[in-house]
């Protein structure tokens, strides 16, 4: 394939990615009950439905010794009932429903952000050169997908593993890439940098946009032009105390999933919950928010612990329903149960 | 930076409203009070945890960027006139560019890559052919470049890959400890190593314009 069809289809990957996600936020949607739903809420919404699930069915995998062939059979299956449910469930509110009005603001800014968002994409996907693979996350793709199993084979010497440590076991979050690249084709190289990296600036750029709608009262284009200062801060700032020296440096990672698109999540559902302190579906959400984290990176697990507790313990007290303290253990449960369990564990045996 | 977000921060809990508190400040106090506070940390169990290297990771919990952002516009919008709030956005935006560290300067040389999985293309070509020449499905292979060892990793899964040239391999007695390695790949200028590889029995059967592969003579 030339560099123009591979990239193409790279592109096409990515679309679909962000389709799977649309439609998987109908299963737990922010939108309470007769509230319009907003697309870029729903795709990051699908989003954590979507790690959360790969990660419980990868943990099952592992436990059962599945083939990766299997598990692509079994993650597939169970995410296209999935995603049928959601379109029954949402139908057809999932597409009219959902608000994709300019409200107010010229096109002439809309086509001026969509360039900054698509020049900060082609930055990501085209341009940046090889920054390495420290995780070694790709070549753990690589090696699942040569010996068709799910972390079985240690990259590089080929070993079996019969052991793993306890981040290594949770932090599972590319086996949907993996997952990806075995129904498609695709190397895991080009989806990871290529496709998961455009796709993390993409719902990063959704969280932050919705995040100022919501705070500037619904206004698109003061959301707008929030979104453009965001994202040219972004770009032009570039710190390891930022999640944007991550994202635009290995924006394939976990980490940087978890720094611009998680963490803005939580402050875009607590805002959701300010708005609405009885919209159950984002506090469902926010719940399984922390198996998302810890699916990320461990060390999300650890910062989801004090992040969570900081951003609802506000909203407590401004909405007065101390009812939403119960989200902080609800959702620190999962990250907390990772921590003790490394604490106390060496190694996971998984063969 | 970090200093003008804080200030932006206090800027966006002053002027602007309920949601602007919850979301950015009020979060960011209650994170100053534990995580950043030097008295509470000893007793949190992140040194356990052997996660003392990645304590600035916890900084990602403040979002400085949306803050500062939404802290300027709370300013701009309060000005009745547009020009105002216009000139002011576009001010800040300016002033983040001139005053950033862009991540497009601190690539000397920025290039279009050459392949869709974005690969170094002499290793693209070193695995290539090395696939291609392998009588074995599995070929262990030595390179001297730690960057290649770790984009062979990723790249092909079938190359296993050594660590002979590395410090590991070679123990520090400066000689090199092979373990049935049926591919070496080195630098073109690399003739200590390439002597070494001579006496153990290595000879050099291909090479691209940076790397050569030697095998062994049986």
């Amino acid at each position: 394939m030339t560099l123009v069809s591979q990239a193409s289809y790279a592109v096409l990957t990515a679309a679909c990615e962000l389709l799977v996600y649309f439609i998987m936020g109908g299963v737990v949607p922010f939108a309470a009950r007769g509230e319009q739903k907003s697309f870029a809420e729903t795709v990051c919404a699908g989003y954590i439905v979507t790690t959360v699930l790969v990660e419980i069915l990868c943990l099952i995998g592992i436990r059962q010794g599945l083939s990766l062939t299997l598990f692509s059979y079994l993650a597939a299956t169970v995410l296209c009932i999935f995603m049928a449910s959601s379109i029954v469930l949402n139908f057809p509110s999932v597409f009219r429903g959902t608000s994709a009005a300019s409200g107010g603001i010229r096109f002439s800014f809309l086509l001026f952000l969509a360039f900054l968002l698509a020049s900060g994409c082609a930055f990501l996907a085209a341009v940046l050169p090889s920054s390495g693979d420290p995780g070694m996350t790709i070549a753990r793709m690589t090696s699942d997908l040569y010996s068709d199993t799910i972390g079985l084979r240690a990259p590089g010497s080929g070993r079996t593993v019969t052991a793993v440590a306890v981040p290594d076991f949770f932090s599972k979050y590319y086996m949907f890439d993996t997952l990806v690249c075995k129904i498609t084709g695709l190397h895991p190289m080009t989806e990871m940098k290529v496709v998961r990296a455009a796709v993390t600036s993409i719902l990063s750029s959704m969280a932050a946009y919705r995040i100022f709608f919501r705070i500037f009262d619904r206004s698109v284009p003061k959301a707008a032009c929030g979104l453009m200062l965001a994202l040219t801060a972004g770009l032009f700032f570039r710190t390891p105390y930022t999640p944007s020296g991550m994202l635009y440096s290995q924006g394939w990672t976990g980490q940087a999933a978890f720094a611009s698109v998680l963490l803005p999540v939580l402050i875009l559902t607590v805002l959701v919950l300010l708005d609405n302190p009885g919209n159950g579906r984002a506090a469902a959400l926010l719940i399984i928010s922390g198996t998302a984290a810890v699916s990320l990176t461990f060390i999300g697990a650890v910062i989801w612990l004090f992040a969570v507790a900081a951003c609802v313990l506000p909203v407590c007290a401004a909405s007065k329903k101390p009812v939403l303290l119960l989200l902080i253990p609800a959702s620190a449960i999962i990250p907390a149960a990772v921590i003790i369990m490394d604490l106390n564990l060496n190694l996971i045996p998984v063969a | 930076m970090m200093y003008a977000g804080a200030v932006l921060l206090i800027l966006a809990a002053v002027f602007g409203g309920r949601k602007m508190r919850c979301a950015f400040f009020w979060p960011f106090i209650l994170l100053a009070l534990t995580v950043f506070n030097p008295y509470v940390f000893p007793i949190l169990f992140i040194e356990q945890q052997g996660l003392v290297a990645q304590y600035y990771s916890f900084l990602w919990a403040v979002p400085v960027l949306l803050a500062a952002s939404a802290g300027v516009l709370a300013v701009a919008f309060r000005f009745k006139k547009r020009w105002i709030s216009a000139a002011i956005i576009i001010a800040s935006a300016a002033a983040a560019i001139f005053f950033g560290t862009p991540e497009v300067s601190s690539y000397v040389d920025i290039m279009l890559p050459v392949n869709a999985m974005k690969a170094d293309a002499e290793l693209v070509t070193l695995c290539g052919y090395i696939m291609d020449h392998s009588l074995s499905e599995s070929p262990l292979v030595a390179f001297e470049r730690a960057d290649f060892a770790e984009e062979a990793m990723a790249y092909d899964a079938a190359i296993r890959i050594s660590g002979l040239l590395t410090e590991e391999g070679g123990e520090g007695d400066g000689g090199l400890h092979f373990q049935g390695e049926d591919y070496v790949v080195i630098g073109m200028g690399s003739k200590e190593t390439e002597e070494l590889l001579k006496e153990a029995g290595y000879h050099s059967i291909a090479h691209t314009p940076d790397s050569r592969i030697f095998v062994p003579e049986s």
